[in-house]
């Protein structure tokens, strides 16, 4: 059997027993609910919390997805420069593709680099990025002339180029690819997954 | 019909016209009223068809950073939204958008549709999206379609890996640039990827035992 002290136990009894106090915002919901509708303040307190009908859960849906366009609409505003052939000067660094670690396709960060001591603006275009001028900028590194920029790639082969000073450029180290489309051709990656 | 039936249609209906304007709207800001309408249609019929219509956003937004007229871009565009649906049905049953894009890019370079099929019957459960990347670049750098298309299939079939499959890429791209012919260094480099690879099972064997004699 137990010993355990009496004071003890009558201490934990009487806390079991103490009745707490109502909570009134529990007490004056209950009460609305049984008298009728709720006040049209508390509907506004409650909105966030309380279950939605169908329709009204479908309305919030596409106002969400409607809100999701427009803020895409206003992320996006390319500008357009010349494209010229690659500056003499100009040295890109290798890439080093990263391995994935699954078979799922996971994006692979790649690091794009480029050396150019006369460059001030570096953008990085390709089709990852829809081929906006603004989307990825390169940063500029500690060396002087040298800039950088990690994307993330799904496995496979990707076309780009680099934007510099507002000129476009292929990449001086990577294997290029004509492009019949448009006639400038871009540089090309393979981005490797095990 | 109920009135909130018809709300809910019509609320559907708007966020969907709104998904293609907000499609067309990360066009580039330097596309005219033309371009813009043109490029509309073009994703109004692909999403209609359940392609990637962001891919056809792409295209023009390369045509127009480089400047080339809107006529020749919306002819890229309709092109590509045309290798786009080749691709997906030779890819068939559910490609992914990375494996359709590569499908498309593969269809660029002159690969007929029909290896497209080959290539996921040789792979059904795995992504093709680099396999077709080597090929498409293969391809690209002189190879004939038909031949560097039985080499990368032979490979997966027999079981080579992403990264041996890349290797191969990569290492014909450095013979080519070293001054080697394309199939003369495909050939090489496959050898030494197939040196790697187990034996290829022996299917007659088991599909058609000779008969024991008593």
């Amino acid at each position: 059997m137990y010993d355990a002290p009496d004071e003890l136990i009558d201490r934990a009894a009487a806390a079991l027993r103490r009745r707490h106090a109502p909570n009134p915002r529990l007490v004056s919901r209950i009460v609305a609910s049984v008298n009728g509708r709720p006040r049209r303040w508390w509907r506004a307190v409650t909105w966030p919390s309380a279950p939605f009908s169908l329709s009204a859960t479908a309305t919030l849906a596409a106002a969400g997805l409607l809100l999701g366009f427009l803020s895409r609409e206003a992320t996006d505003p390319a500008g357009h420069d010349q494209p010229v052939a690659a500056q003499p000067g100009a040295q890109a660094i290798p890439m080093v593709p990263a391995a994935r670690t699954s078979g799922v396709a996971v994006p692979v960060p790649v690091q794009f680099t480029l050396r150019d001591v006369r460059a001030s603006h570096v953008a990085l275009v390709g089709d990852f990025n829809g081929w906006s001028q603004t989307a990825t900028p390169l940063e500029p590194g500690s060396e002087p002339g040298t800039w950088s920029v990690t994307v993330p790639l799904s496995a496979g082969r990707h076309v780009y180029a680099f934007v510099v000073n507002g000129k476009w450029m292929t990449d001086p180290r990577a294997q290029t690819a004509p492009d019949l489309d448009f006639g400038r051709a871009n540089s090309v990656l393979i981005v490797q997954a095990p | 019909m109920t009135l909130r039936r018809l709300f809910l249609i019509s609320l559907a209906s708007s966020t969907a016209a709104t998904g293609v304007r907000g499609q067309v709207a990360r066009l580039d800001a330097s596309a005219d009223l033309g371009l813009r309408r043109a490029v509309e249609r073009e994703v109004v019929a692909a999403r209609a068809i359940g392609l990637p219509e962001g891919l056809l956003i792409a295209k023009a937004n390369e045509g127009i950073a480089k400047r080339a007229t809107p006529k020749r871009i919306t002819d890229a565009v309709a092109a590509l939204g045309k290798r786009l649906q080749v691709a997906r049905d030779q890819l068939a049953p559910n490609p992914s958008e990375d494996e359709i894009a590569a499908g498309a890019d593969a269809l660029y370079v002159g690969v007929p549709a029909p290896i497209l099929k080959r290539m996921r019957a040789a792979w059904p459960h795995r992504s093709l999206a680099l396999p077709l990347g080597v090929l498409t670049e293969l391809v690209a750098k002189g190879l004939p379609a038909d031949r560097a298309a039985q080499t990368v299939t032979d490979l997966m079939k027999r079981g080579a890996t992403n990264v041996q499959l890349y290797a191969l890429a990569q290492s014909v791209q450095g013979d080519v640039a070293a001054g080697w012919a394309p199939e003369a260094a495909l050939d090489l480099r496959a050898r030494g990827v197939m040196s790697l690879l187990p034996p290829a099972p022996a299917a007659s064997a088991f599909t058609n035992p000779s008969p024991r004699r008593p």
